[in-house]
């Protein structure tokens, strides 16, 4: 984004407004202040993996029937209070038990914190939230020690921050979908096709 | 004895299986599992004890014993089915407490309430007794509940008022509701076969037909006082035209579909809930065989008694969860704005709030719209997420309690 500066965006009334909304909680938060510039989020209950030995080892062309199936995905799902082992070495993805909605000019940045960044759990992804985003965050999980992991729903996994633009034109943003309109992020980790094949690359070395 | 030796065979398989399986999330699914191992245990030892000799005693024997085992297997297959990651899993907690609530009139009593997605279109709920459990000076049987829902509507929370309608099925079971219409049935029953001996095989179908659809109407009552329009809606979606589709009216132990929803119809002006005018028009009605006349003619008598014993009964044991007009709106205000709603309501306001939307009664923010054909989706999320905070709530006040 080209300016940080605070912005407003515009509500159904015509009236100058900045604010976010995150469920569970109820309250309207207003990004101009200070204290609420800094979002604690949490981890959901829905999670995937990919079944490795499942994954083909050549390039992957057909994205419908790749990234749709159970045949290299694996859906998994936790009660409050329960949690998911994370081996070593191990990715998996996840949805941030909060939903987000943001204003059309606002951005959110995502830093992990909590105790499983000091235990080495890696969450890198999204590190943009884009302006009118609206749904569960995607996280991209990896156990980058070598002892497991016990990821508990609910768990503090990183805080939000804000960026704002001045731009009238947020489409500029590479690689995010702005368009708003019936565009929501779903509650189970969301894996986009073109998303999905740099992950693959990354983690296994794929073409 | 040769039957004896299969029969062990079967057990040991059914055995080591059900150890194997492994479920991890749900502890009504675990306990449920449980149970089903601990049953098998008990088969096999009766089958140990039972000596070698061939007698019809011991045919007998084998027989109970095949027909427990297939009963579990039964089960089984719901239970793994129940915990399969495909199901939308946030309406398990809810929609149980729902079930507690009104069938046990406590929304934390010991029975297990198992969801299991089906491959077909029938829901269904089935029951399994459970260990006897001592209640003061009496001795209370739990049981396990499973109701089935079709595997491919996992993702639909529009079909969910249904769920309501099996409720009603074990409401009307476990309070034994048959018994406050046994006189006015055989009072019907007997005039109509007056000249007729009232206890001819032709009487003794025609009084079971009358009862099993009395309890479907029991069912659809209770169903639509839980659930408000939204089960109307979806029980147009699931059985218009004619039910047909699902095995309905294939004999006359289920009402015409086009009957039930005029009754439906006339309970909602009753209630004051706005249904659209042409609602009627897409049922069809069903004509069947001479017998099915009569039963009708006796059930149209008998359906304003079952109307006012099913609202009465549900006011006794879940009066707080009758479908709430007020309640509805203020998860709308969310809804609109494309957000989950903020705290935690009945699972019948989410349901009639995405349903106004959904058919357009009420209209998205601008800003916020959503394109008609993405509607569905939408709304199925944010009713499933609002579930889950409503859980991650309930959840935190717990461990806080704790």
């Amino acid at each position: 984004m080209s300016s940080i500066e605070p912005a407003a965006d515009v509500d159904s009334s015509g009236m100058l407004t900045s604010q976010y909304l995150i469920r569970p909680q109820s309250e309207q938060h207003s990004i101009d202040g200070g204290s609420a510039s800094l979002q604690r989020i949490h981890v959901g209950r829905w999670f995937v993996s990919f079944r490795r030995h499942a994954l083909p080892d050549s390039s992957i062309t057909d994205d419908d029937i790749v990234f749709q199936s159970e045949e290299y995905f694996k859906r998994h799902y936790r009660e409050f209070g329960t949690s998911l082992r994370l081996n070593p070495g191990q990715v998996i993805f996840g949805v941030t038990l909060e939903w987000l909605q943001l204003p059309f000019r606002t951005a959110a940045l995502i830093t992990p914190a909590g105790p499983g960044n000091s235990t080495g759990l890696t969450v890198s992804i999204p590190t943009q939230v884009p302006p009118g985003f609206n749904g569960c965050l995607t996280l991209e999980l990896l156990n980058s020690t070598d002892t497991v992991i016990d990821l508990m729903p609910g768990q503090f996994i990183g805080n939000l921050s804000f960026a704002f633009s001045t731009l009238n034109d947020i489409d500029g943003l590479s690689g995010v979908n702005t368009s708003g309109e019936g565009r929501i992020h779903r509650r189970r980790p969301h894996l986009e096709p073109q998303y999905c094949r740099e992950l693959m690359k990354k983690h296994f070395r794929m073409l | 004895m040769v039957l004896l030796h299969d029969c062990r065979i079967r057990l040991r398989g059914a055995l080591e299986l059900l150890q194997r399986i492994g479920v991890a999330g749900d502890p009504q699914i675990r306990e449920g599992f449980q149970h089903l191992r601990n049953e098998l245990r008990q088969i096999d030892r009766a089958i140990q004890q039972t000596s070698e000799e061939l007698s019809e005693a011991q045919q007998q024997l084998v027989q109970t014993m095949q027909s427990r085992l297939y009963r579990v297997s039964i089960y089984a297959g719901k239970l793994l089915r129940a915990s399969n990651a495909r199901n939308a899993f946030e309406w398990f907690g809810p929609f149980a407490s729902l079930f507690r609530k009104v069938v046990n009139g406590c929304e934390y009593a010991n029975d297990l309430i198992v969801f299991s997605s089906e491959w077909h279109y029938n829901l269904e709920v089935a029951r399994m007794p459970l260990h006897a459990v001592d209640v003061g000076s009496s001795t209370e049987q739990n049981i396990a509940w499973f109701i089935g829902y079709p595997a491919f509507e996992s993702e639909n929370p529009n079909v969910l008022p249904i769920v309501g309608h099996e409720i009603g099925h074990a409401l009307w079971h476990r309070k034994q509701s048959e018994t406050l219409f046994t006189p006015k049935v055989d009072e019907l029953i007997e005039s109509h076969f007056v000249e007729n001996n009232a206890t001819s095989r032709e009487a003794i179908g025609v009084r079971k037909h009358v009862f099993r659809q009395i309890e479907e109407l029991f069912c659809d009552t209770v169903a639509a006082l839980l659930f408000g329009p939204s089960f109307l809606y979806a029980f147009r979606y699931l059985l218009a035209p004619s039910g047909l589709s699902l095995g309905q009216r294939q004999n006359a132990g289920y009402p015409d579909v086009r009957t039930r929803a005029q009754y439906l119809i006339d309970l909602s002006k009753n209630q004051g809930w706005s249904l659209p005018t042409d609602f009627a028009d897409v049922f069809q009605a069903t004509n069947g065989e001479a017998e099915f006349g009569i039963v009708d003619g006796m059930v149209h008598q008998l359906q304003p008694l079952v109307t006012q014993a099913a609202t009465v009964l549900l006011t006794n044991v879940a009066p707080d969860e009758f479908y709430s007009f007020d309640e509805t709106q203020q998860v709308l205000q969310d809804f609109s704005r494309a957000l989950p709603c903020r705290a935690p309501v009945r699972v019948s306001s989410l349901i009639n709030a995405g349903y106004l939307l959904l058919e357009g009664h009420a209209s998205f923010e601008p800003g916020r719209q959503v394109h008609r054909e993405d509607r569905a989706v939408v709304l199925s999320e944010l009713v499933f997420k609002s579930l889950e905070l409503s859980q991650h709530q309930h959840h935190a006040q717990f461990e806080i309690v704790r």
